[in-house]
């Protein structure tokens, strides 16, 4: 179902990324949400992490669906932050670790 | 009825609105300002003194507790989700700072809407900063409402649906309003990232 992706394993990857990120074991986690708009919620990937169009709406859509995805991968300090900048935008965001 | 945003040759994002609907826009978001000032502000009290002297007022020396209030829960949500302590500390850390972010981004809209006051077409000019800190603003509010009428995935209240007595008719209006006037926003903006 995904495509094929030259980007680092695990950023756009939940499930994989759960295993195998151990130098980077925290995520910032974006929660589905019934009010939040999925035209906004890719503006807000694609805004603040900047990644492309369709990255952006392969993550919202995964929000959607799965009801979470995990939208960036790092130390726990950035995890944090980036947690912070989503509740800036009014998504609804955790800190969590994987594994 | 106001129109959609669009965004202009010189880069700005405009649309017409009507001075009752900047009307209740305005009361809308003094009243979300307020919410979010008014713990800040029993919070401001309680900074440590020496942070404050220090510059570092986000900095709240006492424990900030997970609000009451479920408007407030959803503006500044826990940050961890089963992990009371940590999100208590990240809490402690942020909860100033978000709040000032979410209160600025409210006055600026509120700002952009007086100005408008004195355009005969209601005509509102953002700057792709102003535009930024409005899709911020719209969806706080729309989360506050949205928390007020219970919305969920299975629950979408409709306006023309209720009571003219019902007071969520208003709140459900305007809810529906703010939808679709972000979504143009949203997508006016999207060819400038």
């Amino acid at each position: 179902m995904r495509s094929v992706s030259l980007a680092p394993a695990g950023l756009e990857q939940v499930a994989e990324s759960e295993s195998t990120r151990t130098d980077s074991p925290w995520s910032c986690t974006v929660w589905d949400d019934p009010v939040n708009l999925m035209s906004y919620v890719t503006f807000v990937f694609m805004t603040y992490f900047g990644y492309p169009r369709d990255k952006a709406e392969r993550l919202m859509l995964t929000v959607h669906s799965e009801g979470r995805a995990a939208v960036s991968h790092g130390s726990r300090e950035q995890a944090e932050k980036d947690v912070s900048a989503m509740h800036s935008y009014g998504l609804w965001a955790t800190v969590t670790r994987d594994g | 009825m106001a129109t959609a945003f669009s965004r202009t040759i010189r880069g700005r994002f405009t649309a017409q609105t009507e001075p009752a609907e900047r009307a209740v826009l305005l009361q809308l978001l003094d009243e979300m300002c307020a919410m979010l000032d008014a713990d800040a502000l029993a919070d401001e009290t309680a900074t440590d003194p020496l942070a404050r002297e220090l510059g570092l007022a986000d900095f709240s020396g006492v424990d900030v507790e997970t609000p009451a209030d479920p408007v407030l829960r959803r503006l500044l949500p826990d940050a961890y989700s089963g992990d009371e302590e940590a999100s208590r500390e990240f809490r402690r850390l942020t909860d100033g700072s978000l709040r000032q972010g979410k209160v600025s981004d409210a006055r600026r809209m509120s700002e952009s809407l007086r100005g408008a006051d004195s355009n005969p077409k209601g005509k509102i000019s953002l700057t792709r900063d102003d535009a930024q800190a409005w899709c911020r603003a719209i969806n706080d509010l729309r989360l506050a409402l949205g928390t007020r009428l219970k919305v969920s995935a299975d629950h979408y209240p409709d306006p023309t649906e209720l009571d003219d007595n019902d007071p969520e008719k208003i709140q459900a209006a305007v809810y529906d309003f703010l939808t679709w006037w972000q979504d143009s926003l949203v997508r006016a903006m999207m060819p400038t990232i």
